[in-house]
């Protein structure tokens, strides 16, 4: 309102200023680092880094593999889908009883998921623990920092039993997550998003939390992810299905990866075995 | 329209002409038409209207309030205050304020949405003499209208607030002692609204979802939103009666919420001033 009564006339600016009601959105973590280093690799990739290549990337499929943040992810963004979620606006929501969430401006949602457990069934029971998410939006869509909290969070993951808890390192959210812009709650789901994990988690019900800590991008359209690599000069973004390495990107040039053979631009190859 | 309407129309109007008028209307220095003007009640006289109470406090001062809103538990108060007047003209500065708070109204509407409402409308007005029976007034009237409510069983609950900035100016011609006509327009600068909204809703079993959001919306800004009345004005000795036909986007009194749409405009009011 105070540019619209700008347009009309300065006199009135302070009469008008405060009267449309404010929000004061929660504030996300920080991610721009970690989204550079994405973007712009800065190590070389050449035969002698190919082993490390292929451990860290086993390391990052056991990591995500215990932990499973990609079910997680898709259990907390299924509910803010609605029910048109390829055209509808940044949050519109169709929740049951036909009440429908709708929001265009500034504001933020905060999505309280209760977990499965460790039944063979799920079960909304309060003793499961919770996952708490926020989402800031801004206009018809979602800002491009989203982040959750796990609060002793049970549930199985390929038939281990998981208990999510909050990182060590006291900084906003335990698994951070950069979706980009101009993105609405409807595409949340199938976007490729980047996630910063700082979370800690017992194994088999155990009452030992260990650190997990791991960053990585999920690409669901294409069914495969990529991991940040540190070589020696810098770091390298590989692409994979399951341990299967398709594209690695570096600062000599994007090499494509089939039948055990990496090439870029220049034909420079790397052989993986 | 049959011929004995007509003559008993004729015949009333003969009979209005020939009682004294008290507003004087051709007497500069008499008591003012003090709707749509920069005039207020004189002090110590009384104005009861078909919308409105009116008291002069002083003579450059009136309080009021809106008599049928108060009825409908909707409490609120006028204020108009007049620093320059003189042979030229007068200048004023008015104000109101009402609040509601629709817990009472909902005994009798359980409908309503538990909810509390503020509207503060502030004007400037400018009346000048440009003839001893012509006189001329511009304003400009801003009206703030803030509503903070819960809805649907507490699922739901917010704030709003609707604004709008109108000019208006009249222009009067005082024809006799008993007649006047004005000729009143009314432009829409802009008509905003905002709100923060905030909803607690169960997503599935698993999932609650807590939503707040405030927007901005010139949904409510209807481009070039005007109406034109002109309307005769019959004073007599304590009654005064004003009617006439305009065009245009009718405006909610007192909130001066202005609506989208156009029509033909009957105007008609009443009042006594004592």
């Amino acid at each position: 309102m105070t540019s619209t009564v700008g347009r009309q006339g300065d006199v009135l600016l302070l009469v008008v200023a405060g009267c449309t009601p404010g929000v004061e959105k929660p504030t996300p973590p920080d991610l721009s680092a970690l989204v550079a280093a994405y973007e712009v690799p800065s190590g070389t990739f050449d035969a002698a880094v190919v082993d490390q290549v292929q451990a860290d990337l086993l390391d990052a499929l056991e990591d995500e593999g215990a932990v499973g943040v990609g079910d997680v992810l898709d259990d907390l963004f299924s509910p803010l889908e609605g029910d048109a979620p390829q055209t509808s606006p940044a949050a519109e929501i169709e929740v049951r009883d036909d009440k429908t969430i709708r929001i265009e401006g500034e504001g933020f949602l905060e999505v309280a998921r209760t977990c499965d457990g460790w039944g063979t069934e799920p079960r909304p029971d309060p003793e499961h623990g919770r996952l708490r998410l926020n989402v800031n939006v801004t206009d018809v869509t979602v800002d491009p920092v989203l982040w959750f909290e796990a609060e002793r969070c049970r549930y199985l993951q390929q038939e281990d039993r998981v208990e999510l808890g909050a990182g060590r390192r006291r900084d906003v959210g335990d698994v951070r997550i950069f979706v980009g812009d101009k993105l609405t709650l409807g595409e949340l789901r199938r976007a490729p998003v980047l996630i910063d994990v700082d979370a800690t988690a017992s194994f088999d019900g155990g009452d030992t939390f260990e650190d997990v800590t791991f960053d990585l991008r999920l690409l669901p359209e294409d069914a495969t992810f990529e991991v940040r690599v540190e070589v020696e000069d810098g770091h390298l973004i590989v692409r994979a299905i399951d341990d299967e390495i398709v594209v690695v990107r570096a600062a000599n040039g994007t090499f494509t990866c089939a039948n055990g053979a990496c090439e870029n631009a220049r034909g420079d190859v790397v052989n993986l075995r | 329209m049959s011929s004995t309407f007509v003559e008993a129309a004729v015949g009333v109007m003969v009979v209005l002409t020939a009682v004294e008028a008290r507003a004087d209307h051709d007497d500069p220095a008499g008591p003012q038409l003090t709707d749509d003007t920069a005039f207020t009640v004189p002090e110590g006289d009384v104005k009861l209207g078909l919308l409105t109470l009116e008291y002069g406090l002083l003579d450059q001062l009136q309080v009021g309030t809106i008599h049928l809103f108060d009825l409908v538990l909707f409490p609120n108060a006028l204020v108009e205050w007049q620093p320059l007047r003189g042979s030229w003209g007068a200048v004023s500065l008015a104000g109101g304020a009402a609040y509601v708070h629709t817990r009472l109204a909902k005994q009798f509407f359980e409908d309503l949405p538990i909810a509390d409402l503020l509207i503060l409308p502030v004007e400037v007005l400018g009346t000048f003499s440009v003839h001893p029976q012509w006189s001329l007034t511009a304003g400009t009237a801003f009206t703030g209208m803030f509503v903070e409510g819960t809805f649907n069983d507490d699922d739901f609950a917010g704030a709003a607030a609707v604004s709008n900035l109108q000019l208006h100016a009249t222009l009067e011609w005082r024809i006799s002692s008993l007649v006047a006509m004005q000729l009143h327009g009314r432009y829409l600068v802009f008509q905003t609204a905002g709100a923060t909204a905030e909803a607690d809703v169960m997503a599935d079993d698993f999932t609650s979802i807590r939503a707040v959001a405030v927007a901005e919306s010139d949904i409510l800004d209807f481009p070039h939103a005007f109406q034109v009345v002109p309307r005769f004005h019959f004073s007599w000795r304590t009654f005064n009666l004003a009617a006439g036909v305009g065009y245009g986007n009718p405006v909610i009194p007192f909130v001066n919420f202005v609506l989208p749409d156009r029509f033909v405009l009957p105007e008609l009011d009443f009042y006594w001033r004592f």
